[in-house]
Parts: C-alpha cells; structure tokens; sequence
C-alpha cells in the first residue's frame, strides 16, 4: 500500500495545491427533476412542465440544490473509483461549508452537465488534533461550455499521524 | 396580497412555520441519489463514522432549508423566483435520524438588479436549528424575488 498513492486514502500532506479533476458529466432528465422538485422545491418551474411555460423561465428547470447535490455524486463516484484499500471514508473527512456558491445560469432538462474540481488552499489550521482543511474551486459547464454554477468548498482531510 | 421586492426592508425576519423532522428513510433516500458515502447509508458503519450515527447529507439539509424558507415565503405571498446565490454555508452540526429542524431568515440588503428581468435581489441571513435550540446551519443566501412591473412604468 505505502509505495502506491491512490487518490482517497492519501493524507492531507500528499493532496497538492493545483490538483486538477473533471468528475464527468450528468444528463438532467424532466422526472428526476420533478422527483426532487416535488420534495425539495416545490415551485411550479421544478414540478409541472406545462405551467411551467408561463414563468420567467419558460420551462421546468433543475432546482439549484439538485445541481449542487449531482456535483456530490459525481465527485463520490468518481473518488470510489480510485478508493483502493479505504471504503470507510476514514480519511475524507466531512464538508464544513462552502462560500461564493453561484446558479449563474438555468439548466433544462436534456442538458448534460459537466463538473470539475481543484485544489485551490490548504488552509493552515487542525480540527480535533487530526483534520486539515482543503479547499477546493468547483464549476459546473453545460454542453456549450457555459458555466452554470461555481462554489468554493472546505473539505476535512486526515493529517498524516507521523508527520 | 402579493408582496413584491419594493415592499420587502432590510430587518425583515421570517420563521419557518411548521418544523421538519428528518427521518432515516428520508437520509438513506437522499444519499443513495445524492451522496452515497457510508455515514449517510449505512447506521453500523455510520457509529464508526466522523459523525458517531447516521446523519444527513449536508446538501439535503441546504435543500430543506430551503424548502422550509419557500414554504413561508409563500405562504406570505413573497413573489420569490428562486436562489441564485449563497455566499456563505457552514454546517455546524450533523442531523440525526429523528431531528426536527426549523428556520430563521433575517433580510440584510436589498439590490434592485438581478440576472432576471424586473427581478431584483434580497441578502438574506439563515439559521437552521434542531429541537435541542442547536444550530445545525448557518447561510447567506440570494433570492430573487420580482418586482412590480406596474410601480416601475408609473
């Protein structure tokens, strides 16, 4: 294990500052927007396609915290993929919060999604005598290469306990 | 009586009007869709957890909140068009299964623009709150919020 660094069993220490990922892409389709929709906001421009229509948005569009909520599935994903040996999440710790988080522009249904992720900070600071903090730029692109949404995020990472 | 941008002022506070309890069926849910990590899946590897038993995704409590804010903007007749932006989130403690959250909203500043046309935009404070008077959340978020074409071709 130690001559192999895979991405989520690394510590604080081993992520570096400019790491840069693309998580994938997401097709928004019109039923999993209206299943969040119905739960999480349950304004007619989320849940009914034809009312819809009269708003000022024209038509049903992804509410922002399912944009949001679909970076955090692709970043899960995507970091399980390189989770050889650590599938308790013991070293990525829990998100703190986020700042300067931005819809920047409406996602319809049909379109696809595309989210990337990069260090930006390791902030000089240790939670509980065992937590870093990385923080992180995050964008989300549509199938025109316009950014729809943005946020910085503050994410635990587990310091190494022999540094 | 529609309430529109112009008849909203800094100072105004909202309380969320029925509290919302969050059960396990509801954390497994939305994590399976959302953020499949074991503490939000999983109540035996979740006591192990950072967290010490199953809790909420952060990103399902930021949806609740909002729920819980639209819920009584629109039960005030607040012509709210959506959020556009948070400048702030800290999740400053997990959500049990059980927990019962509710939620304060103070309006902070007021800007007359937005990316929407005849929409303009509030500043407005969030505290989210367990039933133990906790705060689980702490937000500043954007809303549009529309404003009253007729007052504006006066």
């Amino acid at each position: 294990m130690k001559d192999k660094t895979f991405i989520r069993n690394r510590w604080f220490e081993d992520i570096p500052v400019g790491e840069f990922h693309v998580f994938g892409s997401h097709t928004f389709s019109e039923l999993e927007i209206i299943e969040f929709g119905e739960k999480y906001a349950p304004e007619v421009y989320h849940t009914d396609p034809l009312k819809a229509r009269d708003t000022i948005y024209k038509g049903l569009i992804v509410p922002g915290w399912q944009i949001t909520s679909i970076w955090m599935r692709m970043m899960v994903k995507y970091m399980e993929r390189f989770a050889e040996g650590v599938q308790d999440g013991r070293r990525n710790g829990a998100g703190l919060g986020l700042q300067d988080l931005v819809w920047h522009k409406e996602v319809y249904p049909g379109h696809t999604i595309t989210f990337t992720h990069e260090i930006i900070e390791k902030l000089d600071k240790t939670i509980k005598n065992k937590w870093g903090i990385i923080r992180s730029r995050n964008e989300a692109f549509n199938q025109y290469n316009e950014l729809v949404m943005s946020f910085t995020a503050d994410i635990l990472a587990e310091k190494d306990p022999e540094n | 009586m529609t309430i529109y941008w112009e008849d909203l002022s800094v100072g105004d506070t909202f309380i969320s009007e029925s509290n919302l309890t969050i059960n396990s069926e509801d954390i497994i849910e939305f994590a399976s869709k959302y953020d499949p990590q074991p503490y939000h899946l999983d109540p035996s590897a979740a006591e192990a957890s950072i967290f010490g038993g199953l809790c909420a995704s952060g990103w399902q409590i930021s949806a609740l909140t909002l729920r819980m804010i639209s819920d009584r903007f629109r039960a005030e007749e607040i012509a709210m068009m959506g959020l556009a932006s948070v400048e702030k989130l800290r999740w400053e403690k997990a959500v049990f299964a059980g927990d019962t959250l509710s939620v304060k909203v103070n309006l902070i500043e007021k800007i007359a623009t937005s990316r929407l046309p005849k929409t303009g935009t509030i500043i407005a404070e969030a505290w989210v709150k367990n039933q133990k008077n906790e705060s689980v959340a702490t937000l500043t978020n954007s809303f549009l919020i529309s404003i009253n074409s007729e007052d504006h071709e006066r």
